[in-house]
């Protein structure tokens, strides 16, 4: 499918702005007849005046100087007008569009099933946005592509006044230029700008772990080698930007000529009176800057299809992120590589670091593939659909996995219809209360990305105040005390085990600190668990 | 660009010559010619000097670049910052920021510049023409500078603000997206997609209210640039039919009219490149305001002749963005054993790289007793947690701390951080690469902790010295560390109780 088709259906998927869009264009083309008008009808008249003027008191008399002269007055005030409805619409119809469509494409990719893709979060996030604004700018420059398209035709039909011949040679002219521009670009800019582009990357990537080797370096005064150790990097990426720079500009030099070009073409094929010659030469060097502008406009980005049919790929999708219904669950009884555990039971996972401990948590949570055989009710969990999981376990992962809002946002996602008397009871259980007490928001405090200022134990508490409020039968924890001082770890320790007592909730704990384990009755060493090929790649 | 505007008079003239060849029926060929010729060299002059113009800029754009480069590496690789700065930023602050400082100079820079002189030229040939056409772009001009100042400013403020607003709900789109698996567990797909559906609704709300005014000031310009071709239109047709309803103050001929007609154009043409370079500007100094802190020259005051004696550090604290890690006293001689203990998160790397000199602290003091300053940064040795790896062999990357070191003294250094087994089975001559492939991550760290001892220097800096390794491991660096406090001052960052254990001093973040 062509851009304009995959852009046509993402639009009528957004339902909005496409009312806008037209109005948009519309303006735009009159802006472009218009400004083409002006310039052509003033020559005409000036001419026909200096003619006329010329050819004494009669002639004047007889020359009808008010239409025109009012004519041109009007113009003017048309292309204004114009220009801003087409800029003001053009930009109105692509933000509603893409708000609908940003809407419609998170619903969609929400509704997604964390086990089943198998790139991570964040490299699809950063694709996603990407394409987004691709797609965004593509709508913003809809309007001027019709412009030009109109503003060509016009500057035709003006020169065609001149004769056959002269619009002939404008319509030729005008259609050369594209077709210049294209192979210009895929001589001179095509190849410096994918190269640019993924030496950026490269120097990104190097830039970084240089950077985070920062104090080292600083101690040791190395960042001179280190940055000669990068100047290969960086003088190829520089030799690209030059070439791409340069090939840039010659593309620019030539448009800029050839609107030089087209006039002499019509003064030289043109044929009528001065005042005809006169229009047909202006609106001939009109139509070619609504020509350039047009092939502005309509030079593909690479890789913009691609853009366009992953969104379009995803905005088709039938699933939908659905209301979550909030149903009362009874626990499951679980078993994991034949160790049965019931319901309410509390065990620890344990096993020395990278045996698995956090893959077997998050896949139960339904997060990640399952490398453990592991069952619920009897039904392997990579059979089960992703919901039955989540309804059984609340995950307090060891990443914490906050998100950019309040406290109370962060809160407030374990379910919908939380009450703030829960809110602060589940802050009171995980020690939170007094630090939420020192900040003047309260609860309402916005943290920025992953947890923002908050301490690497409070992030964790936040964490953990969230999966219980989730109030699921099972409570999955994987390092819950990480991060906290001796005392203020024995008091969430407390607190938890007075919470789990009153509620009946069943825990799975992963701890390589001793203190929580005083929580369970009983461990299951993942070392002894057989471990089946991981069916997802490792992140 | 004073070529260009020479150029579209070029343009301007050829037509006008052309035009009143036409009205004239005893033109003859060569005249034709003439006429055309000056349309087409026109072209080549304005091709020429645009070409011209773009190289030199990017040009110039390059040596700004790398200036501002090598002062940013400098700045983000070594020497002292205000506050922290994560990997991936320093990384963005060099490349986006740099390209930022060259989109600035190659297309906003040379296009203001051009607004500056071109109108001028303009003006000036214009008046040779007809003095009246000179006069009405001038009278259009500071009319337009009027509207600018009332509408421009205000549109430029809330512009930015807008680019804040779009930039914060990009930021949180992104960031749900990322966090989608945690979302997915909850069951809050729903419920964030409409939040994210009206926050969407709203910016875009606020954005088009905004961009009402904002455009007012373009639409001031192509107000202006066609209100000042159709007066010049008017003014000449009704002067050259000699109907002006005043009396006539220059008596035009059809090429003079013709002229200054084909010339008003170009008047507003620098402006319009101008307006659309605005984004550039807007970028450049977003990038200033990023990049402006980090090139300060550094001020603080060390005494360069002192020699290390130990170290007093009281109530070192540092704070940035509500964060807030210390106050931490802490004493050392020229030797001993110092562990700073806190949970993960709670900014001991911070407070080592403070005490280290790279961190500019808050509030408190660190001084070398009798020095009368902080300790000389050729005093202080890092061991980190990730040591970094050039091209080049164990050895060389083991002497990066200390170059003048001997092959016998390094590789005495090798084995006394248990790098034994390597050597045997690698040799010291083993080539590394930057990613350290081959290289098991103790191994690493052994090797940043040779390169500590190899520089000699009295104080050692330790980052995590046993995060990730296994007890046998763990055990072994602690023994080390112990040997090593002997000889030198060491302060260890660590959570691990078993390092914790062995030192001399506990300090508690």
């Amino acid at each position: 499918m062509s851009e304009r088709e995959l852009t046509d259906e993402l639009l009528a998927a957004a339902g909005a702005g496409s009312s806008r869009l037209r109005l948009a264009i519309a303006c735009a083309i009159l802006a472009s007849l218009a400004a083409i008008a002006l310039l052509g009808i003033s020559g005409w008249f000036l001419t026909s005046a200096a003619i006329a003027g010329a050819a004494g008191a009669a002639a004047v008399q007889a020359f009808n100087y008010l239409l025109p002269s009012a004519g041109i007055r009007f113009l003017a005030i048309v292309r204004t007008a114009a220009r801003y409805g087409e800029r003001l619409l053009g930009h109105e119809a692509a933000l509603r569009a893409m708000a609908e469509l940003r809407t419609r494409l998170f619903s969609r990719r929400a509704a997604e099933d964390s086990r089943k893709t198998s790139i991570d979060a964040r490299t699809a996030s950063a694709t996603l946005l990407d394409d987004i604004a691709a797609l965004e700018d593509i709508v913003m420059r809809r309007p001027a592509w019709f412009a030009g398209l109109a503003g060509c035709a016009v500057s035709v039909a003006f020169v065609s006044a001149a004769g056959v011949w002269a619009a002939i040679g404008q319509a030729a002219i005008l259609s050369i230029i594209p077709l210049i521009v294209r192979r210009l670009t895929a001589r001179l800019t095509d190849e410096p700008a994918r190269l640019c582009a993924r030496q950026a990357i490269e120097l990104r990537t190097q830039f970084s772990e240089f950077a985070a080797s920062r104090s080292e370096i600083a101690a040791y005064g190395l960042s001179p080698r280190i940055v000669e150790e990068m100047t290969p990097s960086w003088e190829a990426f520089e030799a690209s930007k030059q070439r791409l720079l340069r090939g840039e500009a010659m593309i620019a030099a030539v448009l800029s000529g050839w609107m030089a070009l087209a006039v002499g073409l019509v003064f030289v094929l043109g044929e009528g009176s001065a005042a005809i010659m006169a229009m047909a030469l202006l609106a001939s060097g009109a139509g070619v800057e609504a020509m350039t502008g047009f092939t502005r406009n309509s030079l593909r980005q690479s890789g913009i299809e691609q853009s366009l049919s992953r969104l379009g790929e995803l905005s088709k999708s039938r699933n939908v992120a659905l209301k979550y219904e909030v149903r009362k669950s009874s626990a499951e009884r679980l078993s994991i590589a034949g160790h049965t555990i019931e319901p309410g039971e509390r065990v620890a996972i344990t096993g020395i670091s990278g045996s698995g401990k956090t893959r077997l948590i998050e896949a139960l949570a339904g997060m990640r593939e399952a490398a453990h055989p592991a069952a619920m009710h009897g039904v392997e969990i990579s059979e089960l659909p992703a919901d039955r999981l989540r309804r059984q376990f609340a995950l307090a992962p060891q990443e914490p996995m906050l998100l950019v809002g309040t406290i109370e946002d962060n809160l407030r996602v374990a379910a919908p219809g939380l009450t703030m008397a829960q809110l602060v009871e589940a802050i009171r259980i995980t020690c939170l209360e007094e630090r939420v007490r020192t900040m003047p928001d309260g609860l309402f405090t916005w943290l920025g990305a992953e947890g923002g200022f908050l301490s690497g134990g409070e992030r964790k508490r936040l964490s953990l105040a969230r999966a219980l409020l989730a109030r699921r039968p099972w409570l999955l924890l994987d390092e819950p005390t990480e991060g906290l001082d001796a005392q203020t770890e024995a008091q969430v320790i407390s607190n938890l085990g007075t919470w789990l007592d009153q509620t009946g909730t069943g825990l799975l704990l992963v701890s390589h600190r001793p203190e929580p384990f005083s929580l369970t009755s009983r461990s299951l060493p993942i070392h002894a668990l057989e471990c089946c090929k991981p069916t997802a790649p490792v992140t | 660009m004073v070529f260009d505007a020479l150029g579209a008079a070029l343009f301007a003239a050829g037509l006008a010559y052309g035009v009143s060849l036409f009205a004239d029926e005893h033109a003859d060929a060569g005249q034709y010619g003439l006429a055309l010729a000056l349309i087409l060299i026109s072209g080549g002059v304005r091709a020429l000097s645009a070409a011209i113009s773009d190289v030199l800029a990017a040009s110039r754009a390059r040596t700004v670049t790398l200036d501002l480069r090598r002062k940013l590496a400098a700045a983000l690789l070594g020497g002292r910052l205000a506050k922290p700065i994560d990997p991936g930023s320093a990384a963005s602050i060099i490349i986006d920021q740099g390209e930022a400082f060259r989109m600035r100079e190659i297309r906003f820079t040379p296009a203001r510049l051009a607004a500056g002189i071109s109108p001028l030229i303009i003006i000036a040939l214009t008046a040779a023409a007809s003095l009246v056409a000179a006069g009405i772009l001038l009278f259009t001009f500071i009319f337009f500078i009027l509207v600018m100042i009332l509408t421009g400013t205000a549109a430029a403020r809330e512009s930015d603000a807008q680019l804040a607003a779009l930039t914060a709900l990009s930021g949180l789109l992104e960031d749900r997206l990322q966090q989608l698996p945690i979302i997915r567990h909850f069951g809050a797909e729903e419920r964030i997609a409409r939040q994210i559906g009206q926050s969407s609704r709203e910016l875009s709300r606020r954005t088009i209210a905004v961009l009402r005014k904002a455009f007012l000031s373009s639409a001031a310009l192509e107000f202006f640039a066609a209100l000042a071709v159709a007066l010049i239109a008017v003014y000449c047709g009704f002067s050259l039919l000699g109907l002006l309803p005043f009396p006539d103050p220059e008596q035009l001929t059809l090429p003079e009219a013709f002229f200054a007609l084909a010339l008003a154009p170009e008047f507003y043409l620098p402006m319009r490149r101008l307006a659309a370079a605005y984004h550039e500007k807007q970028m450049g100094e977003a990038a200033d305001k990023v990049v402006a802190p980090l090139i300060e020259p550094d001020i603080t005051h060390v005494d360069r002749t002192a020699h290390f004696s130990g170290l007093h550090a009281k109530g070192l604290s540092i704070q940035f963005d509500q964060r807030c890690i210390g106050p931490v006293d802490l004493s050392i001689g020229t030797h001993g054993f110092v562990a700073l203990t806190g949970p993960t998160g709670s900014g001991k790397t911070s407070m080592l790289a403070a005490i280290a000199g790279q961190l500019t602290p808050t509030s408190g003091s660190i001084e070398v007793p009798g020095a009368g300053g902080a300790p000389r940064r050729e005093d202080i040795a890092w061991a980190a947690q990730r040591p970094v790896f050039l091209r080049g062999t164990i050895a060389e990357n083991i002497a990066l701390a200390n170059p003048q070191a001997t092959k016998e003294e390094i590789e005495l250094v090798a084995l006394s951080v248990g790098l034994a087994p390597l050597i045997e089975k690698r040799t010291l001559n083993l080539q590394l690469s930057a990613t350290g492939s081959g290289i098991s991550g103790g191994e690493r760290r052994r090797i940043g902790l040779a390169r500590a001892v190899l520089s000699g220097r009295p104080l050692v800096l330790c980052d995590e010295p046993t995060a990730d390794l296994d007890d046998a491991a763990a055990y072994d660096i602690a023994a080390l560390l112990c040997k090593l406090a002997r000889e030198r001052a060491l302060i260890v960052a660590t959570h691990d109780p078993r390092i914790i254990a062995q030192a001399q001093e506990v300090v508690k973040l």
